[in-house]
């Protein structure tokens, strides 16, 4: 490298690694956790709501975590480690998007439930 | 449940054409131990090679392996021409169909897993790190762990050969077929830990060189003044690390559906088997990707030298990189257009898979574009080099044309698919390792390769590949699929699958003058030493240190101003001889314990073929212990004094 | 050749710089994560495929998991403090700090085997249905993981007793940090697709 980065471990030590910055995330977290929970065990809501908001209090404690456990953003933190995250992000959202995608339409065109051949048989004009 | 699990004398070959395979190979293998008993050399193999650490040896040993078991793929390809050659109407040639299947089953694993990749890991291995101004790269003993683990899985293949069967469900072993009631046997379970072993040593070898080469550039040395083929392996790695976990968890799901029962991808259970050729291939088409970028970034340096002209449009070069690494993971699906997900999801992979063919375009423009103009040395590489552009441009467009789902409905699976992707990896991957090793090769031993036999090696291997693979394309036209180990003699096929293995034949004509190559030129190279370290007038960092280099590449690590800083170095006339201030450097020492760690992971794997658990289970247990050794050994490196390092750097003659 | 006046300084002892490791093990934190996300996309896929055999909601306990979500995220808290001391060489509040993480992934680990047993011994296995199979599997892989790093706890735990807190223990136990933190976030992601979708 041609430019010197600081040593990581003494970096977090004097700027990430603080007891104020633990108790904090570990509370954030706990609470994000507790609402999911709640949420969920009193089925407080239901279909894409409940669906949307528990990935949505998911990505939330990511972030939470990245911040405050990982030190995401911090000085060392060089922006390598971000590039490669978010790299990672993309291709994982490609995998998991584009496998959901695929194989849904392949089940229902190659392994259809008999309510699918159904509905497909009279979209061609049966009237099953 | 037996102490050998399901091992039995049974599991030893049955019939000939195997047998014959199993008792060359042991055979080959005991004169390799009788020659070096014989030439008392076990202590200099233990020391020099088998426990080191350096990079540049483990880069050879790499490549030797590759060639060893190309031959091998070779006799499979020779086995299939002469089946499909002559198993015709009342003839079924030489190969039962189950035998058939193994080899070319075989066949892909070996030419894609141990032959391409292990050239790919060797030439990165010889070359990046002193291309960056380097000593060794990030880690020097988790490199000489991946290449041990890569042994471990050839091991494991070729152990198939002699104990057991190899798969027969083709290279990538598609579900059902290869599920454990299609499969009985321990073929697709070898197909599986060897491809893990492997694996795993390309994964640990992708997070070591990116570390390498995002950490360990010299001073000066900025992204954009790393040479193309450096780039070209960054693009490589970070494909190698997105990609192979998926490979990991596929073939894993694999083998607990085949030993402890789940329902992954089986017929029943509510399995799907489409998710596995769909994660198959979300690994595979990276996967060729990452055969094919390290060849681009080579053509680039060699291009570029033997035309002594700087590359044209470096920048469009770096970008074509990206596009690719981005877009490769965006296809994958062109690889079962016909499964069935409907002309939605065909189409959006469509139009993807025609636009990857872009930045590759981008890149065969610029490299012809350095040609133009250049003083070109029309040498093998160059031959090589010009058949690529041919070839591959002819079986890119064939892909291109694949890339239109209702044509791939016709041409899946056909021998125009098989044409296809061999021209592509033969004219891309392999032409750009020959070059690779022919160009780098009086970097690493210290004299040049006799030109005269790698040309004819080259005119023979475009004209042996053109003759072999004509007829395929043709002969998918007409209707012919692939994998076939017999077909009616009403199909009039017989005289082009003849034709093709006349190709075949040239071809192994051509192996034949690389293999001269190799041994006359060592023969005679007392007539062709590399006293400058710089043979070829080169541009890039690694021709400014000796032939072959220290153990350590830089007595003093470079400073580096532009890129080509090589070559800019040799322009300047104001060299001012500067006091060299040499220090003390720390070399990681050698140690057996790599080796160790491989050898654990075949004897694991052989367990996991045949149930062995607690066999199994010990070998793990072993591999844990030596991991805990060398993370509690302290004294890991030595250090070259100062002084030591000024002697060795005097001795060697500098051209600058 | 001309002569050249050849200085020779002293270095000290090589040191692979921390930097150079705690970014490798970054580099491989992040082919874990895609691991996880192939394993994902497969429960994705087959989570509906029950065959006849039992749902998420039929056999998840949100109480339950939620004790185990607990217990894990407290596990990361008492790591970083762990941390922090380790940072101001306090090897007797390291010892303790990881100590206490190490019994509350232990704690983890317990509650999740004794899961799998009774869904095992039920009839429900990994073996009853694709969604059975690719629950077993997701999970089960998290906890193979949170195993693997509570041995190495234990190991570096041991070795501080004995060897002291020294720069490469420091170090180790950031990589160990980082590795748990990331297995916490994994778990999110169960505790939030497998578990609490499940359950719905």
């Amino acid at each position: 490298m041609d430019i010197e980065t600081p040593n990581i471990l003494e970096d977090w030590k004097d700027h990430g690694a603080k007891i104020q910055v633990y108790i904090v995330g570990f509370a954030i977290s706990i609470l994000l956790t507790l609402i999911a929970f709640v949420i969920t065990f009193y089925h407080l809501l239901s279909g894409w709501e409940n669906v949307a908001l528990l990935i949505f209090l998911a990505i939330l404690q990511l972030f939470v975590q990245l911040i405050f456990f990982f030190h995401i953003g911090s000085k060392a933190q060089s922006k390598w480690n971000i590039l490669i995250f978010l790299f990672m992000i993309m291709i994982v959202a490609i995998l998991v998007i584009g496998s959901l995608w695929i194989m849904t339409n392949l089940n229902s065109k190659m392994m259809p439930t008999t309510k699918q051949m159904i509905q497909y048989m009279n979209a061609q004009g049966a009237a099953l | 449940m037996s102490i050998l699990g399901k091992l039995s004398i049974n599991a030893f070959p049955h019939d000939v054409i195997t047998l014959g395979g199993a008792i060359m190979m042991i055979v080959a293998i005991l004169i390799g131990i009788f020659y070096v008993t014989y030439t008392k050399r076990w202590h200099w193999l233990w020391s020099e090679w088998i426990t080191t650490t350096d990079h540049k040896k483990i880069g050879v040993m790499y490549i030797f392996v590759s060639i060893v078991m190309g031959l091998r793929g070779f006799a499979d390809v020779l086995l299939m021409r002469v089946q499909q050659a002559t198993s015709v109407g009342s003839s079924h040639g030489i190969l039962s169909a189950n035998h058939f299947q193994q080899i070319f089953s075989a066949h892909g694993v070996i030419m894609i897993f141990f032959v391409a990749m292990g050239f790919l890991f060797g030439i990165i291995n010889l070359v990046l790190p002193l291309q960056i101004g380097s000593r060794d790269v990030a880690f020097p003993f988790l490199n000489a762990t991946s290449f041990w683990l890569f042994s471990a899985g050839m091991v494991l293949m070729n152990a198939s050969l002699i104990i057991g069967n190899f798969t027969y469900a083709g290279w990538l072993s598609y579900p059902p077929l290869s599920e454990l009631k299609y499969s009985p046997g321990v073929g697709v379970d070898y197909w599986i830990w060897s491809l893990q072993v492997a694996g795993l040593g390309s994964l640990l070898s992708g997070i070591n060189f990116l570390v390498t080469i995002i950490k360990l550039r010299c001073k000066g040395m900025t992204l954009m003044r790393m040479p193309l083929f450096t780039w070209s392996v960054f693009g490589t790695m970070v494909l190698v690390i997105l990609a192979f976990p998926i490979l990991t968890v596929t073939l894993a799901l694999l083998y607990l559906d085949r030993t402890v029962g789940t329902h992954f991808f089986t017929a029943s259970g509510g399995g799907n088997m489409m998710m596995y050729v769909n994660l198959i291939w979300s690994w595979g088409h990276p996967e060729v990707y990452i055969l094919v970028l390290p060849s681009f970034g080579i053509f680039s340096e060699v291009v570029s030298v033997f035309s002594r002209k700087r590359l044209f449009g470096y920048r469009s070069m770096v970008w074509a990189i990206w596009a690719i690494v981005v877009l490769s993971f965006i296809v994958w699906l062109h690889h079962f257009f016909t499964m069935g997900a409907g002309s939605n999801v065909n189409a959006f992979f469509g139009m993807m898979t025609m636009i990857i063919a872009v930045p590759t375009g981008v890149k065969i423009f610029n490299w012809l574009f350095t040609m133009f103009g250049g003083r070109i040395k029309f040498n093998a590489s160059m031959i090589y080099f010009l058949g690529f552009i041919f070839l591959f441009t002819l079986g890119g467009v064939a892909g291109v044309m694949m890339a239109v789902p209702a044509i791939d409905y016709q041409l899946h699976n056909s021998l125009f698919l098989v044409a296809h992707f061999h021209t592509m990896i033969v004219s891309g991957v392999l032409f750009g390792d020959f070059i690779g090793i022919m160009y780098w090769f009086p970097k690493i031993f210290g004299f040049k390769l006799i030109d005269f036999y790698g040309r004819v090696a080259a005119y023979l291997w475009i004209i042996g590949f053109i003759v072999a693979f004509g007829p395929l394309y043709i002969l998918g036209f007409m209707g012919a699929t692939r994998r076939l180990d017999h077909y009616p003699a009403y199909t009039g096929w017989q005289s082009l699958f003849i034709v093709a293995g006349i190709g075949v034949g040239i071809i192994a004509i051509a192996l034949v003058f690389q293999f001269l190559q190799l041994i006359i030129s060592y023969i005679k190279k007392n007539e062709n030493f590399d006293t400058t370290g710089d043979p070829w007038d080169g541009r890039t960092l690694e021709w400014s240190t000796s032939s072959p280099p220290p153990h350590f590449n830089y007595a003093i690590l470079p400073e580096v101003e532009s890129r080509d800083a090589f070559w800019e170095e040799k322009q300047r006339t104001d060299k001012n001889v500067q006091d060299k201030k040499y220090e003390d450097i720390p070399v990681v020492k050698n140690t057996p314990l790599a080796m160790y760690i491989g050898a654990m992971a075949c004897i694991f794997g052989f367990c996991a073929v045949w149930h062995i658990w607690w066999l199994l289970a010990l070998s793990l247990l072993t591999i844990i212990v030596l991991i805990m050794i060398r993370t509690t050994d302290e004294e890991t490196e030595y250090v070259i004094p100062a002084s030591e390092v000024a002697e060795i750097d005097k001795k060697v003659q500098w051209k600058v | 050749m001309e002569s050249v006046n050849t200085q020779i300084q002293q270095v000290p002892k090589y040191d692979k710089t921390d930097d150079t490791i705690v970014f490798g093990f970054w580099v491989y934190l992040m082919t874990d994560c895609v691991l996880f996300a192939a394993l994902f996309a497969v429960y994705a896929v087959l989570h509906n495929n029950t065959f006849g055999g039992p749902d998420g909601a039929q056999i998840f306990s949100p109480s339950y998991v939620l004790v185990e979500t607990i217990a894990l995220l407290t596990s990361s808290f008492t790591c970083g403090i762990g941390l922090i001391s380790a940072y101001n060489m306090q090897k007797n509040r390291v010892i303790g700090w990881f100590s206490v993480t190490f019994l509350l992934g232990l704690s983890f680990v317990v509650m999740e085997v004794a899961e799998f047993s009774h869904l095992i011994h039920s009839g429900d296995s990994f073996k009853r249905s694709a969604f059975l199979s690719s629950y077993f599997t997701l999970v089960g892989t998290h906890g193979l993981h949170v195993t693997v790093g509570l041995i190495g706890m234990l190991i570096l735990i041991i070795r501080i007793y004995t060897k002291g807190l020294t720069k490469a223990s420091v170090r180790r136990l950031t990589l160990l940090s980082l590795f748990w933190h990331f297995l916490d976030i994994i778990w999110i992601f169960i505790f939030t697709i497998v578990y609490m979708l499940g359950f719905s």
